[in-house]
């Protein structure tokens, strides 16, 4: 029992990879047994990590830490633990796993033996990934996600998928090359507590920060380089769409909030006009995108982007409430954009693709699809009660205190929202049927019935009561401010 | 008696000489027809060597006999894996047999052993390829040529050849009166020398000889006796070698990269990998002056890498042309995840280690190779390496999109059980790659003991 309760975390981050092990040597017929054994699989790992959700109370410091010796020759370890925000994400990326397990139910034969096995892979190395406090591990965490991600993405006979894949590459290698350099300034260390207690210099701090940026700021993803995310979130199926811009993002805003802003803070600060500029170009850009885009996959592929921007904004006005808010926008931004991604896929899957200028009319065909999307609507555009106002209302209120200017700007990014949301609602769900043949497909399918359930609840309740959510970050996000202006104040000097 | 010559280090090397002749003077009484015993005799004969050095090993841990051993081990692996092809000729193994002494004498430090080494290998590989091994001895007697002239100017500077005597003179002499005497020896050295690591632009004999089954027992070896050659006589020179074996690394790799993105036989594209993975072990070697144990431990592990990735992806090649018949093209391995799933799932790992993706083993030795370089201050050679990796994401990727995503052309074509020996080979080799990926101390403690 000791043995348990003292390697909880490693138990739970391993016990998916172990089921994909186990998943390799079943043959590719029995697809019964595979979904159910992988959906139920998934269910457990949430249930143990709901319970460590509800039970840890979090006051900065790193909860479940395990250290064993890796490769002690190199003064490489396995060393984990969690702090509220980590907590935060693992439990996104378990409550996530299983929908989109759920949401790609149909797949056939051999190719959902991949898929599920793929899945569960990702599933383990974000978990650990999450937790991973040596940087060696994370990488090694984060490199196991690739190549399951390529089978993610891509479908069919064509160059497609790996063209999306050299992006995520070009991540890994700009992560790889700012972890060396990083490890060889700190003298060989890999432990995230030396790097934050080590003092870079100006220059270091300055160069690093770039790379840190280039590797990050590709799975956001940010602007400029922002046309692998819209292209594999498209192309792939709703499993991949809701691991990418609902759980690989999310590794990008994790490495801006766990490495980039507290081990370089100098740099934050000459470089924030630029992020900032980026961030709001984020969510104004890809916002208009959104709001005159016909294709629907692409449209949630661009609100995830402009709804980004905001996160981003938060974290790097460096304001204590901005902080707090991005940290739960993160976990609201991933519950919210797979609500998207999931009514784009029940669409999908009926036969509408593109918006029609004057409204399909699907409301008539499918009032309860309308009913759930109206109310993922209402969420993404952070309407009162729903969880993104919780989030971007602090963002907000903390960013004009520090950042008034680009506050000021993300602010318009509120009515462009409203825009792109209504848009796509009226002219999905409203108007005058445009094809009988819509009446042939059912209605809401039990199985996805269920996929929005916990979402809508957790949309809800955080939007109602958000206490206990931001209880579990207070102390993460002291810790991050103090990280971050103990070497502004330096700054200055 | 046995114990005693166990001590002699050079004992092992000799084995296959000996067994070399014994079959051969058997084969002149069987009017060449005994080529089972042949196999049988060649493998029973490296495994005694690989044993005996194994022994030697342990009371010295000496690097050279790691690296011997490797060798031995790989060709024997390719002896095995010619199982199911049926014997072939008498002399096939008699020349494999000599060139495997031949690798024998990288344990030597005397430049001269080492040149007969080479001699051997080159003249007994030559002869097993073919008419693309005349092409490969013409080129090889090419290098061999300023090989010698860059000797005799070393020896005409330092007076030795023996690589640790040149290791503390030549310093002195390249900073001296002598300079530019010694500096065009180690110049015209290093030109030989590149020929035998297939660096660009003397690789072009690496496709040639790549359907060799001592190919990458060759390849290991002789970049082996590079990296000696390195510590002992190339490193003197200086800032002008950090130079030129950085332009080297960042050449070979690139060029390699780019010619492999356009092959479509599947030995082909091995081969080009095999060359640019040359080029990513040869980035650790501006730091060779500053940090030679760190810089030997990390080409070593990346070799051990390279000589397991590398052999397994060629015995999953030779499994696909024993199955099918002919060479391997791209097209052929469309399907392939249906027809031979076993065989899709292996080589995709092999690829993946290729790219350097972890878990796989490919990773931890880039990862070892890129510390060594930026600890040493050669982060610019890292970062072209770091490019070429993102290059080599689709010469990898795209078998494995075939293999996994392309509909087969022949569904018809049934696929007969593979050999018992290839998918014991296969299964190991996977599970080494993953197992030393993942945990690679054992294998670092190993490699760091020697000297």
């Amino acid at each position: 029992m000791h043995l348990i309760e003292s390697h909880i975390l490693t138990i739970i981050i391993f016990v998916p990879i172990l089921g994909a092990g186990l998943l390799v040597a079943v043959p590719s017929g029995w697809k019964i047994f595979i979904r159910l054994f992988s959906f139920i699989l998934a269910l457990a790992v949430l249930a143990a990590i709901s319970g460590l959700f509800i039970l840890t109370n979090s006051n900065g410091d790193f909860k479940f830490v395990e250290t064993v010796p890796w490769i002690p020759v190199l003064n490489i370890f396995y060393r984990i633990g969690i702090d509220g925000v980590s907590l935060l994400l693992i439990l996104l990326t378990a409550l996530l796993i299983p929908l989109a397990m759920l949401s790609s139910w149909r797949e056939e034969g051999a190719d959902g033996k991949r898929l599920h096995i793929s899945i569960l892979v990702i599933e383990t190395a974000l978990l650990g990934l999450f937790s991973s406090l040596d940087l060696f591990l994370f990488y090694s965490f984060w490199g196991v996600t690739l190549i399951p991600l390529y089978f993610l993405i891509s479908k069919g006979r064509d160059g497609e998928g790996i063209k999306f894949f050299t992006f995520l590459m070009i991540a890994s290698v700009f992560m790889l090359a700012a972890f060396l350099l990083t490890a060889a300034k700190t003298g060989g260390s890999w432990n995230l507590v030396e790097w934050y207690l080590y003092k870079f210099d100006m220059m270091d701090q300055l160069f690093l920060f770039v790379i840190f940026t280039a590797a990050f700021g590709i799975l956001l993803p940010m602007i400029p380089v922002h046309t692998w995310f819209v292209g594999s979130v498209s192309r792939s199926s709703t499993a991949g769409g809701i691991i990418l811009a609902g759980l690989v993002t999310k590794v990008g805003f994790y490495g801006f909030y766990r490495l980039v802003i507290p081990i370089f803070p100098m740099a934050v600060v000459k470089f924030s006009p630029i992020i900032l500029s980026i961030s709001t170009l984020c969510i104004i850009y890809s916002g208009l995108i959104a709001a005159v885009n016909k294709d629907i996959k692409q449209i949630a592929a661009y609100i995830s982007i402009s709804q980004a921007g905001f996160i981003f904004l938060g974290l790097f006005s460096v304001h204590e409430e901005a902080i707090r808010g991005s940290l739960v926008q993160i976990f609201n931004h991933g519950l919210s954009i797979s609500a998207m991604i999931l009514v784009v896929g029940m669409l999908l899957e009926r036969g509408f693709c593109k918006i029609a200028d004057n409204g399909a009319g699907l409301a008539r065909a499918f009032p309860i699809i309308a009913i759930v999307s109206v109310l993922t609507g209402l969420s993404l555009m952070a309407i009162p009660l729903f969880n993104n106002f919780v989030g971007l209302f602090l963002i907000l209120l903390g960013a004009f205190q520090t950042k008034t200017i680009y506050a000021a700007v993300a602010l318009s990014g509120l009515m462009i929202q409203a825009i792109y949301i209504l848009r796509f609602l009226s002219k999905t769900f409203f108007g005058k049927l445009s094809s009988e043949d819509y009446l042939k497909s059912p209605d809401i399918r039990m199985r996805e019935f269920w996929m929005f359930v916990p979402i809508i609840i957790l949309v809800i309740s955080i939007g109602l009561w958000p206490k206990p959510w931001l209880c579990k970050i207070d102390g993460p996000a002291d810790m991050f401010m103090k990280l971050s202006k103990r070497i502004e104040i330096t700054g200055v000097k | 008696m046995i114990l005693e010559l166990q001590k002699i280090t050079w004992f092992p090397i000799f084995i296959p000489l000996a067994a070399a002749l014994i079959i051969a003077l058997v084969s002149a009484f069987t009017k060449g027809e005994g080529s089972l015993f042949a196999k049988i005799f060649s493998i029973a004969a490296l495994l005694v060597s690989i044993f005996l050095a194994w022994h030697n090993w342990l009371d010295g841990r000496s690097q050279n006999l790691l690296v011997l051993i490797l060798a031995y081990i790989s060709v024997v692996m390719v002896i095995f894996l010619t199982l199911p092809c049926g014997p072939l000729a008498v002399e096939h193994y008699i020349l494999l047999l000599l060139s495997a002494f031949g690798m024998g004498c990288i344990i030597s430090s005397e430049l001269l052993i080492i040149l007969l080494g080479i001699v051997m290998i080159l003249l007994s590989t030559s002869s097993l390829a073919g008419p693309s091994g005349f092409k490969y001895y013409l080129m090889s007697s090419f290098a061999l040529v300023f090989f010698l002239i860059g000797l005799a100017f070393i020896f005409g500077s330092a007076g030795s050849m023996n690589l640790e005597t040149l290791g503390s003179r030549l310093p002195e002499i390249t900073a001296g009166s002598g300079r530019y005497f010694s500096l065009l020896g180690i110049a015209m050295l290093l030109i030989g020398s590149s020929f035998l690591i297939a660096v660009v632009p003397f690789h072009t004999w690496v496709p040639y000889l790549c359907n060799e089954e001592s190919f990458l027992a060759i390849r290991l070896v002789l970049f082996y006796i590079f990296l000696k050659m390195s510590l002992a006589i190339f490193q003197s020179a200086g800032g002008l070698w950090i130079y030129v074996v950085s332009v080297m690394a960042i050449v070979t790799m690139t060029f390699a990269n780019l010619a492999a993105i356009s092959q479509t036989n599947i030995r082909r594209l091995l081969a080009y990998t095999s060359i640019s993975h040359a080029g990513y072990a040869l980035v650790a070697f501006p730091t060779i002056a500053s940090d030679p144990k760190g810089t030997f431990s990390s080409v070593i592990f990346y070799l051990v890498t390279y000589m397991l990735v590398m052999s397994g992806a060629f015995s999953v090649v030779a499994a696909l042309e024993g199955a099918g018949g002919g060479q391997i093209e791209m097209d052929n391995l469309a399907g392939l995840s249906r027809r031979r799933p076993f065989l899709a799932a292996v080589f995709s790992l092999f690829l993946i280690s290729f790219i350097g993706i972890p878990p796989a083993m490919g990773f931890f030795a880039k990862y070892y190779i890129f510390m060594t370089a930026i600890k040493g201050g050669f982060f610019w050679v890292v970062v072209a390496a770091l490019i070429n990796i993102v290059l080599s994401v689709y010469i990898y990727l795209r078998p494995i999109m075939v293999m996994y995503f392309y509909e087969d052309k022949n569904p018809s074509f049934e696929a007969e059980p593979l050999h018992p020996a290839i998918i014991a080979i296969l299964t190991i080799t996977a599970l080494a790659v993953i197992y030393f990926g993942l945990f690679p101390s054992l294998l670092l403690v190993i490699i760091g003991q020697g000297v």
